[in-house]
């Protein structure tokens, strides 16, 4: 059995300070090392990008599908104008038609 | 000599339990950042998936939703044009009728005997007043004893008819009521027309649009 001196005890105690710090600095380095995952990771889900070819895609369906319409209601505003001069050449024929059933001849 | 073997020893085992400790709780805090940032990228990589899945289907819809609309509108535009093309029609119709009525061309007053017999045909009774325009009343009074006959033949009993001295509210054609003023029967030119219109719009759309794909 060998009896420690107060001086021996003094010095062990000192060393188990030092290791306190030195675990106290790895846990602020630990806790640093996550904050600074957790930055990188909020960094991550902001900068989500959807590839710039979709993008491309869909801007270009939209005017793909623009064009279309516009072309679609071009032929339909010549469909109305063809109405229009069609019921003008033949309306005195359904007034006659009209006139006919009206006095039944 | 051992005592101090011993210190030196204990500070060792203390050190070397620092180190250990030390580097599980660096080693701890680099797994947890590591993973943190993995969860990111697999969030970040569903977000992206799910965005592009968004507008690829987004893409899909553009032409059917749009050019729905576009054709919905285009309908829509075709029925109101189709229905003021119809109501002009009935329009020149009227004018026509009107001036028929203001030169008095022939089938307009050959018509107005058809017009007193088919009405009086759909009436019962025998007395009847006829109200008429004072132009129109000036011919028929010539012809009324003839007419009286037809309807009469007709009827199979013996029918008066009279003039009645009340304006006629029409450009022209006639109104029949009974004596006791019971039964009218609207045969103004009007009232054909609408007759007319509600019994033969279709043929009547068809001959109006004509020559068109409506």
């Amino acid at each position: 059995m060998i009896n420690l001196s107060v001086e021996d005890i003094k010095e062990l105690v000192a060393k188990e300070k030092e290791n306190e710090a030195e675990l106290k600095k790895a846990q602020d380095e630990a806790s640093h090392i996550i904050e600074e995952a957790r930055k990188e990771a909020k960094a991550i889900l902001s900068d989500v990008q959807v590839p710039s070819y979709f993008k491309t895609l869909h801007e270009q369906e939209i005017k793909r599908v623009e064009e279309k319409k516009s072309t679609w209601e071009m032929e339909c505003n010549r469909a109305l104008e063809n109405l229009k001069s069609k019921a003008g050449e033949n309306v005195q024929k359904t007034v006659d038609y009209v006139i006919k059933l009206i006095f039944g001849a | 000599m051992e005592r101090r073997k011993l210190v030196e020893d204990l500070k060792s085992q203390l050190g070397f339990l620092r180190e250990s400790e030390v580097k599980d709780i660096i080693e701890e805090g680099k797994k947890q950042a590591a993973q943190i940032i993995a969860e990111a990228h697999t969030k970040a990589d569903e977000m992206k998936k799910r965005e592009i899945e968004q507008i690829r289907a987004n893409i899909g819809e553009i032409e059917i939703r749009e050019l729905e609309a576009a054709k919905s509108e285009q309908k829509r535009r075709m029925m109101n044009l189709k229905i003021q093309l119809i109501e002009a029609a009935f329009a020149a119709s009227l004018d026509t009728l009107k001036q028929m009525v203001n030169e008095q061309v022939l089938i307009y007053r050959n018509s107005l005997e058809s017009l007193i017999v088919e009405a009086t045909s759909q009436m019962t009774g025998s007395q009847f007043e006829v109200i008429l325009s004072s132009k129109d009343a000036e011919f028929v009074r010539k012809k009324l004893k003839r007419i009286e006959q037809e309807i009469s033949t007709i009827r199979n009993i013996s029918i008066t008819l009279g003039i009645s001295n009340e304006p006629l509210r029409s450009i022209g054609g006639v109104v029949v009521r009974s004596s006791d003023g019971k039964q009218v029967f609207n045969n103004t030119l009007e009232a054909r027309l609408a007759k007319v219109r509600q019994e033969n719009l279709p043929e009547i759309a068809k001959i109006l649009f004509e020559g068109t794909d409506a």
